[in-house]
């Protein structure tokens, strides 16, 4: 017997220190558990506040005008590729800020009447979302009925061609905190 | 030019114009260089549209090829040996884990009084932890914002992607055509 066990030793020494291993976690477990009983979440402590998102849309007007590209719009490289590139003038009609969250709608008018509607799916992880957007004629059909976007905060998509006079509306809607 | 001409020319360049409208476009056209200028825009965009929509389809189709050509194979499945040798040094990990926890563990707050850090100790902290705000700086390797569904209603529409620096931007191309009605679309 003895030799026997001489020719595997490891075998009898995992098992010894498995069992220790195990009843030592078992042990420490338990002691986590009666040493840090179940308690009510501290009133001093606030739950933290869930991040606040919003819809950013820039309304642009593209025209083949001589205006060139509003310095307002800022630095948009989209614009310089086509198809955005092949308008010579865009120019900012608004900004608007419109508040991201879950089951509440937010709405803003376009400048040719239609409303453009944002509203907050789903938070995601890693500063990721998933928005909804859709642009709507009062009184009328829908334009764009849905349009669901996963985005984090600093990106942005776009809506575009949309006639408006001689030119057409492209819609820049990005996620800021 | 009234919105309704230039939505009458946008109708015309997608070839949905109706009979009856026809006659009043071909006048229009006739009459106005405005209108002939607009006509040549339309179809310019009309076309870089597609051309851009077509050549991005292209390049996104490609893409999940050379992904799958650039997996490596499947390794094979650990030998249950190699399981059972681990298991003693697993145990005494999840053991050492637990006393770290007892060890660490939050003071009651019943029994030594601890001061809270303050509102503005506690919002420093993620702001170190976690990546730069992507406000001004989107995280490295993103390839931006992602089209989940899209519903065109009854509108003909592209969907394809720009770049923006390191990013692409994905953009909707709606041809506008209010008026339609609902009409059926051309497959």
């Amino acid at each position: 017997m003895r030799s026997l066990r001489s020719r595997s030793p490891g075998s009898g020494r995992e098992r010894t220190l498995l069992r220790l291993g195990l009843m030592l976690a078992a042990l420490t477990a338990t002691s986590v558990v009666f040493a840090n009983p179940p308690k009510a979440a501290p009133s001093a402590a606030p739950p933290a506040a869930p991040a606040s998102y919003s819809a950013e849309v820039l309304v642009l007007h593209a025209t083949n005008g001589d205006k060139g590209i509003d310095p307002r719009i800022g630095e948009m490289p989209e614009l310089k590729q086509p198809p955005f590139s092949s308008y010579k003038s865009y120019e900012l009609l608004s900004k608007v800020k419109l508040p991201l969250k879950k089951d509440d709608p937010k709405t803003t008018e376009l400048p040719n009447g239609r409303v453009l509607q944002t509203k907050l799916v789903d938070v995601l992880p890693d500063d990721a979302m998933k928005i909804s957007a859709s642009i709507n004629q009062p009184g009328g059909k829908t334009f764009l009925p849905l349009l669901e976007v996963k985005a984090k905060v600093g990106q942005s998509f776009i809506v575009a061609g949309q006639s408006y006079k001689s030119g057409i509306l492209v819609l820049v809607i990005r996620v800021t905190r | 030019m009234t919105e309704r001409e230039e939505e009458l020319l946008m109708k015309h360049v997608d070839g949905e114009l109706e009979p009856s409208e026809a006659d009043s476009v071909r006048r229009l056209l006739a009459e106005s260089g405005e209108a002939r200028a607009l006509v040549r825009d339309f179809e310019r965009v009309g076309h870089l549209v597609r051309a851009v929509a077509d050549e991005r389809g292209r390049a996104a189709d490609g893409i999940a090829d050379q992904v799958f050509a650039r997996l490596p194979e499947p390794e094979p499945a650990p030998r249950r040996a190699r399981v059972v040798a681990l298991a003693p040094v697993a145990a005494l990990a999840l053991a050492a884990a637990a006393a770290v926890a007892l060890l660490v563990r939050p003071v009651p707050r019943t029994s030594v009084p601890v001061a809270e850090p303050s509102a503005q100790e506690v919002a420093v902290l993620p702001s170190v932890l976690a990546p730069a705000p992507a406000d001004e700086d989107p995280a490295e390797g993103d390839t931006g914002a992602a089209i989940e569904s899209v519903d065109f209603g009854a509108q003909n529409g592209s969907i394809f992607m720009v770049a923006s620096g390191p990013q692409v931007t994905p953009v909707v191309w709606l041809s506008d055509d209010d008026e339609s009605g609902g009409r059926m679309q051309p497959l």
